[in-house]
């Protein structure tokens, strides 16, 4: 594996220079700023940046979104590293799209591991079957899947102050489980994908409470809202990532529902299970294609029981009570 | 007679000790490397805060760059002072505030580089 370490202090580079290498077996390149980087990455292919943000002369997202923007580069994953805390600019980050934010000062065994999963993430084979037009499409998008773990992992860690982490187990889909999906309609296909937060509703209520802080009414709404917020924020990511892949892709206004007898039949699709052993905490986020005509229904059929309380529990005799 | 509490190192052993285990065998002291680059490039930057009136935009550039390598050899009493740097030249602190603080660095740093020149001449001695 080949990285760069764009930072404009040396000490960090060294230090950097010396994890990457004796600890994650990565052969290590440094630039001092952007504009350094940028040389180097149109020269040499690399596996993965690690990108200061406060440099001179260029600085970290303006060096992001050159990268993004440039489609030989728009895929490389960049771990953002810095002392900076502003949730605005970390936003305005996972929009850019990074595999990671990670704040300074470094803490060098920790920066090792994160680094360490980042790399076996990116050498993660996807399974998802290759059996029909819908599978194909998201088989040729399968790339998304870092991105949307990364997502989700910063997502609940920036706005719920929970640190999550994708699991290796698979878990099956649960009647009673609410689910916050947004659609991403591929406008030059026939294939829609559809991505959802799947969050036992336990856990719903539980990270809604976290979210609005202890001692606030948690009501059905907020679980929804909350929900429909993350729907909302990781689609946007995976938008942003089809755009620089060259699709052209909307983001559909999100739904959220709570699973019925339908559960089984989402199955399939690219699906990752996240755990937190602190908050004892599981849900998963998939990432499925659906034929067009299809999702317009299943988005429907969400929109009504969002509508209609009477629907939620006749569909879900599980919770209901 | 009256004791006064030991004050804390300006640099946390820990901190070291963690640089330190991160030593490969036949490589440079990787300790010795960092705060040879630190002691070098920080009384730089301190230098860009020595002008008066100080502009609050660029100590607030300077100080964020001193926080994170003081941060990273464990000065946290220094990196506590140019975090409070940072801040004060966001929030656009007067003048004046922003001169005390850049004064409270100079004095914290060469506290910070006593310390650290006196651990590579231990280190340099060890090595002997």
């Amino acid at each position: 594996m080949k990285a760069l370490v764009v930072d404009d202090q040396a000490n960090v580079r060294l230090l950097l220079s010396h994890i990457l290498r004796t600890r994650n077996g990565c052969t290590v390149s440094v630039a001092a700023n952007g504009r350094e980087a940028l040389a180097l990455l149109v020269r040499e292919s690399f596996d993965i940046v690690v990108l200061d943000l406060l440099m001179p002369v260029l600085d970290g997202v303006e060096t992001l979104t050159v990268i993004r923007r440039t489609p030989a580069l728009s895929q490389t994953p960049v771990i953002v590293l810095s002392a900076v805390r502003d949730e605005r600019k970390v936003r305005q980050l996972l929009r850019l799209g990074i595999a990671a934010y990670l704040t300074k000062p470094l803490r060098p065994l920790d920066v090792a591991e994160r680094i360490q999963q980042i790399l076996d993430r990116l050498g993660d084979a996807p399974a998802v079957a290759d059996d029909g037009p819908a599978e194909r499409a998201l088989a040729a998008r399968a790339d998304l899947r870092p991105q949307m773990i990364a997502a989700t992992e910063q997502l609940f860690g920036l706005m719920l102050g929970i640190e999550v982490g994708a699991a290796g187990t698979r878990e099956p889909l649960t009647s009673g489980d609410d689910v916050a999906s947004a659609v991403l309609r591929l406008e030059r296909e026939a294939v829609d994908l559809e991505f959802a937060i799947t969050a036992p509703r336990a856990m719903s209520e539980r990270m809604t409470a976290q979210y609005l802080q202890a001692g606030d009414v948690v009501t059905d709404a907020d679980v929804s809202a909350t929900l429909r917020e993350f729907a909302t924020i990781i689609g946007g990511r995976l938008q942003t990532a089809l755009r620089q892949r060259g699709d052209v892709v909307s983001l559909g206004e999100p739904t959220v529902s709570r699973l019925g007898a339908e559960a089984c039949e989402r199955a399939g699709g690219i699906r990752v299970t996240y755990t937190s052993s602190a908050h004892d905490l599981r849900f998963m986020t998939t990432l499925r294609a659906v034929p067009g005509a299809r999702l317009a229904r299943t988005v429907q059929d969400a929109d009504r029981r969002i509508e209609d309380p009477a629907h939620v529990h006749a569909a879900t005799p599980a919770t209901a009570g | 007679m009256y004791t006064p509490p030991p004050q804390p190192p300006p640099v946390d052993p820990e901190v070291i000790e963690m640089l330190a285990s991160l030593q490969e065998p036949g490589e440079p002291d990787l300790v010795a490397e960092l705060v040879t680059l630190f002691l070098r490039d920080t009384p730089e930057r301190l230098r860009d805060l020595q002008a008066r009136p100080l502009d609050a935009g660029h100590a607030s550039r300077v100080a964020h760059a001193v926080k994170g390598s003081a941060g990273n050899l464990g000065a946290t009493q220094l990196q506590d002072l140019a975090s409070a740097l940072e801040q004060a030249g966001h929030r656009g602190d007067s003048a004046d505030a922003l001169a005390r603080l850049a004064d409270a660095i100079d004095v914290e740093f060469a506290h910070v580089a006593a310390h650290l020149e006196a651990l590579l001449a231990k280190r340099a001695h060890g090595a002997e």
